[in-house]
């Protein structure tokens, strides 16, 4: 079973909604930032790049100090771009390889992740991770029966969001318009596992995460 | 056709700064370093500031700057992906030919240089100065895509004609990153970059 080689993170956006005058990446839940807690469930993970824009130094000095041989990927238009054109920056020359990328701004439960991380190696991609319904300005999922992603929706609301993880291949964004979303509703139905997880856009869902940090299991 | 890999000499195959260290057997070896450090930032212009401190080294035999140049640090990464590559990798540096010359044999590969004068065990002056956006352009007709890596301010020219260019290590000269399409801080990383381009 050949694990997950190559994780892309999205790194690049300014957080205009969160609004804390750093890379949402950066922002410190229980003492760590978002990334540092990523960085731990990646560790195994060979290949790592991070997308970078809005201060870009800032995050690159931060990443290297826990991983030197990151791959650090420039998205010099990050103030008018989504993270679909951040995603495709980072694989363009990745050829045909299977890749999974994350939004910079997640927090991850660390077994339901390994969990998901294992899913994706046994059946490859496509594979996305959604999550219980959480946060202020999801992209909501309605699913299968067997579990797939039949639609997007921004509302009404669901029981499902998609909070980003999607083990993928460049082609399934290629040629793709707006959001990461958009481009992948070119695909559907797509296969997709539950991961236990919280995505932090606002200062609402930033404080709902931090008191969530503490009720994690595998603390 | 193929991909070539342009890749600096002085701040990513080898991690120290050359000058210095020809300059670290005269007795100005603080002051070259100064020197060396505002070029890097941009402060003296790259063709002029090298020229000067060519200058300023011409006390130091031709010998013993090939003794010291001949045990700079490498990176031994960035240099087993060169070996592999001989064809399509290109090593460049704006230092003089007459002092990078033992890099060369002990790497086993070509290295587009400046071109100097010497007489007998001594360097005379710099006769013409590597321009990296030129020897870049001049791979053109061979190659359909070029990488070039660099950190340096006189890697600028280089980057412009390159078509993906990749920024190297923690200490960049002004305008590097922000022209870079990458930016890795380890070999390890640049290498596996590389490798499928």
């Amino acid at each position: 079973m050949p694990a997950v080689e190559t994780v892309v993170i999205g790194a690049a956006g300014t957080g205009s909604r969160l609004g804390v005058g750093i890379p949402k990446c950066l922002v410190a839940l229980d003492g760590r930032s978002i990334i540092d807690h990523q960085l731990d469930l990646l560790a195994d993970v060979p290949d790592l790049r991070v997308v970078v824009g809005y201060r870009e130094e800032q995050v690159v000095r931060h990443v290297i100090g826990r991983r030197p041989d990151a791959i650090f990927v420039r998205n010099p238009a990050y103030s008018r771009t989504t993270t679909l054109h951040s995603t495709l920056l980072a694989v363009r020359h990745l050829g045909d390889r299977p890749f999974l990328a994350l939004d910079g701004d997640l927090l991850l439960e660390p077994a339901s992740f390994a969990t998901f991380l294992a899913e994706c190696a046994a059946s490859g991609p496509p594979l996305l991770g959604i999550c219980r319904a959480s946060t202020d300005e999801a992209v909501f999922v309605t699913r299968r029966s067997d579990g797939a992603v039949a639609s997007f929706r921004r509302s009404p609301r669901g029981d499902f969001e998609w909070c980003g993880p999607a083990y993928l291949r460049r082609e399934h964004l290629e040629g793709g318009d707006g959001y990461v979303y958009e481009a992948l509703e070119r695909f559907l139905p797509l296969p997709a596992v539950e991961v236990v997880a919280r995505e932090v856009d606002t200062p609402g869902d930033l404080e709902r995460a931090r008191r969530w940090l503490h009720e994690w299991p595998t603390r | 056709m193929a991909t070539a890999f342009c890749i600096d000499l002085d701040g990513t195959l080898v991690s120290t700064p050359l000058l210095p260290l020809v300059a670290s057997a005269s007795d100005i070896a603080e002051e070259i370093e100064v020197l060396t450090a505002a070029t890097q930032q941009g402060v003296i212009p790259f063709a002029r500031s090298l020229r000067l401190r060519c200058r300023l080294l011409r006390d130091v035999p031709l010998s013993e700057a090939r003794r010291r140049v001949a045990f700079a640090a490498v990176n031994e990464d960035v240099l087993e992906f060169v070996r592999e590559r001989r064809d399509r990798c290109f090593v460049m540096t704006g230092v003089p030919d007459c002092w990078v010359s033992p890099l060369a044999e002990r790497f086993g590969c070509q290295i587009a240089s400046s071109q100097a004068r010497t007489e007998g065990d001594a360097f005379v002056d710099l006769v013409e100065t590597l321009d990296k956006g030129d020897a870049v352009r001049a791979l053109r007709d061979r190659f359909d895509t070029i990488v070039a890596v660099g950190s340096s301010v006189n890697d600028l020219s280089m980057f412009e004609a390159a078509d993906i260019r990749v920024a190297y290590g923690t200490d960049l000269a002004p305008g590097i990153r922000e022209t870079a399409d990458y930016w890795t801080t380890s070999g390890r990383a640049l290498c596996r970059l590389l490798r499928p381009l």
